[in-house]
């Protein structure tokens, strides 16, 4: 594989925890902000690792979102299936008629927040160690 | 005594006139007026027809808020208890104007109301989730059907009925997904159904996956100084006149046309023939809807090879679906010809 | 495989000074079942609570909810990994304490929900609201990390399950079910005419939280795989998934598994029931790829015309269940997906966030954001912080009264994707 994988994320606690072979982006906002990160760099030739709605909750129960990508492959072509499932993410949530509002990190009380943060990491930790 | 109901009909069928007459301004006649004498039959001794509120399809479209406003004020003055509207068919501006009346009549008095519509008109998908529609055929040759099935709908209504679901009332799916309890648990309709799958027999899924057409993304341009890109819009950019007569919705046709030597789309040269959106800023400057002009500099700057001396257009305004596909068909046909590399397609 | 189920029927609980199932009552030595769980040093506390079918009870959270089995006679022992040793099950006899379940309860993460309403308009979504149930509500000690909090809870389920009905092995069930599962020559040849069909069986196995386990092996590390349905109801398959209340699967509904049922009931009949494919829900792409292709190459290995699948959870599930679907049906052979949806409260919502044209049978086990109002009740087991959680508007919202507007998503198994209840979704 030519290149680091990307760890594209809104969840700091990844950067005291980085994960070997891995470079980290930590994003400020949402977890949409992390989602259309990750789908810009699809549209650079990156692959997507994980599926991007990870964990059993909706856009208002987890405020993270971590994306790991894979370097582009030679063709440098977009990755069809990758940007497939970030569009279908991106879709709930963007939508405009979401009946619940995503939730952002500074939204939670500390308790919260560092549970959720810490589930995010251990949803990721699979993929994360598939790179070895 | 009977249920007081007032009828949505536009000026074709009124008598008044067809295209040529789709100006004409709101009016409201007493009793039934065209297709409101075969609802008086259905209706039977239940309801009756106290008024018939007619305008013509152009000026609806052009003044949506105020005729709604209107039919809510000629229901409350006539008392009405219900509304019904067409049956409208596929005709496109025709059935957003009785699904919108319907929508504004629910929404300001709170009675029951219904229209008839083909699954594919543009006042379907705009206005399904709020007020019922009854399917209705493609042509006036499904008014036959149609009427009994307003009839029965808006009876069921007025007596405070609960509606079944859509394929009993002859309805059209709201697109709502609702819970309810089965005879069966799920698992048990699960191993029924694929048996009867097995079997070749007719089976109903409880949800129905939506099918999208997909696309597969076509590697980049390896080197856009060299390529020749071509322009295609939805949005009704056409030389000023429309002279092909797109349509301004449920287009039937789409156009080709020349811009060798063209830099600029003008006011007054292009215009656009596209309806159900504000034409002012796309008639003020055709570009923002067809970038020609910014073209003409990139092809000046040597960022992209040349501008095809050709550009199509059509309308989307609720062009249907199946159409819209054959358009491109051809035009993708047609562009291949003429060895164009990439394309830029523009909507509204 | 043959495996016979000796079935008492429980109707009510009672603690008492002897374990024992008499008259169709489950009296309980209390002080016994305690100090059993408190053996493991991890828990600094148990409760243990009765709550009936009709009582004015709330349950929350509620983690996991087991039935009480043990082995009677046959190799092995229920939950195996977990009660005794990991030799292969689904043989022989097992006895079950049918109508009794024990729930468990404990704090694990801020967000947890899990609600069981014993009686009122939430009972009507909860398979638990009709069972007898034995909660445990657990405090551990300091420092518990949380892997290992969430292994102990689940341990304890289990062990108290067990431990309930090894105390009822003298006593006289009142019914015996038989299952037979004959080896695949047999089987092959069996009821020729009828079409094969096959349950391909999607676990849970995200990571922390949402895991499954098989033989006590992670099922995200599993190579898709055949196991017998006798293995299934000797706990072969249990939980580890806490989240998502209304389509996570207790190990309760694995081991009364709904889709099994009426497979064995419709078998010889209308269809040849020929196996069980496990496979794993993974967060990894790949691994989706690896897991949905190579169950699909079992199928065809078994030749089957027909699979039902069942999903567990919610997005990225959805992806898992399309890929089976569209791989299967490419491969020749007929599905039927069992889903639930999230259409958004007023369902106007993408039911699912993935699709294929070839899903065209689905059966769904309802609109998890169907919002209902639980009135308040006399009694709450479990953690009260959840209640705060509750509130925040994390699972829905506390109103003045003291009642909760809460989305099924929150109740505990009412949206069960092993299609265990009636509920249903269609279009309006």
């Amino acid at each position: 594989m030519a290149g680091r994988a990307i760890l594209v994320t809104n969840n700091p606690t990844f950067l005291s925890r980085v994960p070997a072979g891995v470079e980290v982006l930590v994003l400020e906002g949402g977890a949409r902000d992390a989602l259309t990160a990750a789908r810009d760099r699809v549209h650079q030739g990156w692959r997507l690792a994980n599926h991007p709605l990870y964990g059993n909750f909706r856009p208002h129960q987890q405020p993270y979102r971590s994306l790991l990508l894979l370097p582009p492959a030679s063709s440098g072509a977009a990755d069809a299936e990758s940007l497939h499932f970030l569009e279908e993410a991106l879709q709930l949530y963007q939508s405009p008629v979401s009946r619940v509002r995503q939730s952002l990190p500074g939204d939670l009380p500390e308790a919260m927040r560092r549970d959720c943060a810490l589930l995010d990491r251990e949803l990721l930790k699979a993929t994360l160690e598939s790179l070895h | 005594m009977a249920y007081r109901v007032i009828h949505y009909i536009n000026q074709f069928f009124a008598g008044i006139g067809g295209e040529e007459k789709a100006d004409v301004a709101p009016e409201v006649r007493e009793g039934v007026v065209g297709p409101g004498m075969a609802l008086k039959g259905a209706l039977g001794n239940e309801a009756e027809i106290v008024a018939t509120f007619i305008c013509g399809d152009n000026h609806f479209a052009n003044n949506m808020e105020a005729v709604s406003a209107q039919v809510v004020e000629a229901a409350r003055k006539y008392r009405a208890d219900a509304l019904i509207a067409g049956p409208a068919f596929n005709a496109g501006r025709y059935g957003t104007a009785c699904a919108s009346v319907c929508a504004a009549v629910k929404n300001a008095l709170d009675i029951p109301v219904v229209t008839a519509l083909y699954r594919e008109n543009p006042g379907v998908d705009l206005f399904r989730k709020e007020i019922p529609i009854v399917e209705a055929a493609d042509s006036a040759r499904g008014m036959g059907k149609a009427v009994p099935a307003l009839a029965r709908v808006l009876l069921k209504q007025l007596k405070g009925e609960a509606l079944g679901a859509p394929a009993e009332e002859g309805l059209l799916e709201k697109g709502i997904r609702q819970n309810m309890f089965y005879e069966q648990p799920g698992a048990e309709r699960a191993v029924s159904m694929l048996i009867k799958k097995l079997k070749g027999e007719p089976f109903v899924t409880e949800y129905a996956m939506p099918v999208f057409d997909r696309v597969t993304p076509r590697p980049p341009v390896a080197d856009m100084r060299t390529a020749r890109i071509a322009l295609v819009t939805s949005g009704g950019i056409v030389p000023f006149g429309n002279p092909d007569h797109i349509a301004a919705s449920s287009a039937q046709n789409f156009g080709q046309y020349d811009i060798t030597g063209v830099t600029d789309l003008l006011q007054g040269k292009y215009q656009t023939a596209h309806g159900g959106y504000d034409q002012t800023y796309a008639n003020q400057d055709p570009d923002r809807v067809l970038p020609v002009d910014v073209l003409r500099d990139l092809e000046k700057e040597g960022a992209i090879g040349s501008l095809h001396p050709v550009f199509y257009s059509t309308v989307g305004n609720g062009t249907a679906v199946a159409k819209a596909k054959s358009f491109g068909i051809e035009i993708g046909k047609r562009l291949k010809d003429a060895q164009v590399q990439a394309v830029i397609l523009t909507s509204t | 495989m043959n495996l016979e189920l000796h079935k008492i029927a429980i109707r009510k609980l009672e603690w008492g000074p002897r374990t024992g199932a008499r008259d169709h009552v489950l009296t309980i030595n209390k002080e016994e079942l305690v100090s059993l769980l408190l053996e493991d040093p991890a828990l600094r506390k148990v409760e243990a609570e009765l709550a009936h079918p009709g009582d004015s009870v709330r349950i929350l959270p509620c983690k996991d909810a087991v039935e009480p089995r043990c082995k009677l006679e046959g190799p092995g022992e229920v939950f195996p990994g977990w009660i005794g040793d990991v030799e292969t099950v689904g043989q022989g006899k097992t006895l079950v304490l049918e109508g009794a379940a024990v729930l468990t309860t404990g704090r694990l993460v801020a967000p947890q929900e899990g609600i069981v309403d014993m009686s009122g308009p939430g009972a009507e979504y909860t398979p638990f609201s009709k069972t007898c149930n034995v909660v445990l509500v657990f405090e551990p000690v300091e420092g518990v990390e949380l892997h290992e909090l969430e292994a102990v809870y689940r341990r304890a389920g289990f062990r108290a399950a067990h431990y309930l009905a090894a105390c009822c092995k003298a006593d006289k069930p009142d019914t015996v079910e038989s299952y037979a599962f004959p080896p695949m020559t047999e089987a092959m040849s069996a009821f020729p005419g009828l079409p094969k069909v096959a349950y391909l069986y999607m676990l849970q196995s995200q990571g922390l939280l949402h895991d499954t386990w098989v033989y006590g092996v992670d099922a995200k590390k599993i190579l898709p795989t055949m196991i017998s349905p006798t293995e299934v109801m000797d706990g072969a398959i249990i939980s580890g998934n806490c989240v998502s209340a209304c389509d996570k699967n207790s190990t309760y509904t694995h081991v009364n598994n709904p889709v099994i049922k009426s497979l064995y009931a419709h078998h010889g009949k209308d269809i040849n029931f020929v196996g069980v494919i496990i496979t794993n829900e993974n967060v990894t792409l790949a691994d989706k790829k690896r897991s949905s292709s190579y169950a699909v190459k079992l199928a065809r290995m078994l030749g089957v015309d027909g699979l039902v699948i069942s999903e567990e959870g919610f997005g990225n599930p959805d992806a898992d269940l399309i890929m089976n679907c569209w791989k299967a049906e490419r491969a020749g052979i007929k599905t039927v997906l069992i889903t639930d949806e999230y259409a958004g409260r007023d369902g106007s919502s993408q039911s699912l966030a993935d699709s294929c044209p070839e899903g065209n049978a689905c059966v769904t086990a309802g609109n998890a954001n169907e919002v209902i109002v639980l009135p308040p009740m006399q009694k709450v087991i479990g953690e009260p912080a959840t209640a705060d959680v509750i509130a925040g508007g994390f699972f829905g919202s506390l109103r003045e009264d003291g009642s909760m507007e809460v989305e099924l998503q929150a109740i505990m198994g009412a949206t069960s994707e092993l299609g265990f209840n009636r509920i249903g979704g269609r279009t309006l």
